[in-house]
């Protein structure tokens, strides 16, 4: 039964950890390039380069890529209260202590 | 054969060479001294992540980076522009390096206020005075590359400063500019102290710095062995650790909210034969340097005032990196006072910054 809980609770955060890092991912892959007309060359000298998304498609990945972020995030630090509770316990309980042992 | 036995087998192998358990003992036995000055000691952990945030994103940008007078400015823009999440990767590096100096300057001064530098710690604190001066060094370096008007001109000022120490100085900016003025030189000279001198540099004394900590442990605050909060202590792995990771996540959230709304922008290519930007500031963590130089009058008896001013800040700098030797009795009369002098630091850093900022 715990063997079974602990798999669970490992597949879960195997599931959060690649979810996590999975917009990366699909983010980075090269794209082919496109056509460039004129007007859109590189920019003159006399402007000022501003880094932003380069389509609307990369901006709205952004945007739900922190979101996902921002969840993942509040959820690991559930866990890692839950764990840091777990292990102040032992502590407490001396668990780990030599005497014990 | 199950993957278990093939995995504890291998774990010996290496085992019977490294002697890696002696490690884990020791992180085991590890203890962190816990009461209210406990959040300061999570800024240490967090300048290593931003650091290694640093060096995986510096990575990627010299993929694409080209320290020459035609290509600075061009490549940062191509990364900008045209390099899948390249705006992103440098804005991160860009956020991470302001987050950095932040907490190595958070980080010293609470030490400083603690006084966690007395006895035994003198050189811990000398090497992260060290590794305080590379940082900042990191900066003023990355600060040209973009290669625009902005940071050609900023590079301008901050090489010649050091012209006005007596004897040495005229070398000192020859030495930093790789000539009597900035040129192609110079961008290579700075991108090679970016990208191996300094990371070799901090590399060395970080390694010191981590020996020293992990050697004598963290310190208790003063005269904390006789109450009862100086005994309470956390077990540093895992009790500290989760801790720390909590700090971590939080921190590296931040950081990518801020790199993605905030991302700083590229001004056009640099021109060594134009005329300065009016008002040109440099970094926000040079603000105080830069206002304290502009107070002094340009001659103060037989010297120049940029001389003076300039002494004065070397000064300031060998008794900040001898503190530990000047403050040896930290729980008298005289530990208070500097104690004093750190919040006096504090107030006056602030005051010329935001003086600096709005004039």
């Amino acid at each position: 039964m715990i063997k079974r809980e602990k798999a669970g609770r490992l597949a879960f955060f195997i599931f959060l950890i690649v979810g996590f890092f999975l917009p990366v991912f699909s983010l980075a892959r090269q794209e082919a390039p496109p056509v460039k007309t004129p007007e859109m060359q590189a920019p003159a000298q006399s402007e000022k380069s501003v880094a932003a998304p380069q389509n609307i498609k990369e901006a709205s990945r952004i945007y739900v890529f922190l979101g996902w972020m921002w969840v993942s995030i509040v959820v690991l630090i559930y866990f890692l209260r839950l764990k840091i509770r777990e292990a102040d316990r032992l502590y407490r309980i001396k668990f780990f202590s030599p005497a014990k042992k | 054969m199950s993957i278990r036995t093939i995995s504890r087998g291998v774990a010996t192998w290496f085992e019977d060479r490294l002697g890696l358990s002696a490690i884990v003992g020791f992180l085991k036995e590890k203890e962190v001294p816990q009461n209210k000055h406990t959040l300061w000691t999570y800024t240490g952990s967090l300048i290593l992540v931003f650091f290694g945030i640093q060096v995986v994103t510096g990575v990627m940008l010299a993929f694409y980076y080209k320290p020459t007078l035609e290509l600075a400015n061009k490549s940062i823009g191509r990364i900008m522009t045209e390099v899948p999440l390249g705006w992103i990767i440098r804005s991160v590096h860009f956020w991470s390096s302001t987050f950095m100096i932040a907490v190595v300057f958070i980080h010293l001064l609470s030490i400083w206020i603690i006084k966690s530098y007395r006895k035994p710690r003198e050189l811990t604190w000398m090497s992260g005075v060290f590794l305080l001066v590379f940082t900042l060094a990191f900066g003023f370096t990355g600060y040209l590359l973009p290669w625009d008007d902005l940071s050609l001109a900023a590079t301008k000022v901050g090489t010649d400063i050091p012209r006005s120490i007596p004897w040495v100085g005229v070398w000192a900016t020859k030495f930093l500019r790789g000539g009597d003025d900035i040129s192609a030189d110079t961008l290579s000279r700075f991108f090679s102290f970016h990208v191996s001198v300094l990371p070799l540099c901090l590399l060395a004394v970080l390694c010191f710095h981590i020996f020293l900590i992990q050697k004598q442990g963290m310190s208790f605050p003063l005269g904390a062995q006789e109450r009862e909060e100086g005994k309470r202590v956390l077990p540093f792995w895992p009790n500290f650790v989760l801790r720390e990771a909590i700090v971590w996540l939080v921190f590296l959230g931040v950081l990518i909210t801020v790199a993605v709304l905030l991302p700083p922008s590229l001004g056009k290519s640099a021109d060594l034969m134009a005329p300065a930007p009016e008002g040109i500031k440099p970094e926000w963590y040079f603000l105080f340097l830069f206002q304290t130089l502009k107070i002094f009058p340009p001659k103060i008896l037989f010297m120049s005032g940029d001389t003076v001013a300039v002494l004065v800040i070397l000064v300031g700098v060998i008794l900040f990196f001898c503190l530990p030797l000047i403050d040896n009795k930290p729980d008298r009369r005289k530990g208070k006072l500097i104690t004093a002098a750190a919040y006096l630091f504090i107030l006056y850093a602030v005051a010329m910054t935001l003086w600096s900022l709005l004039s």
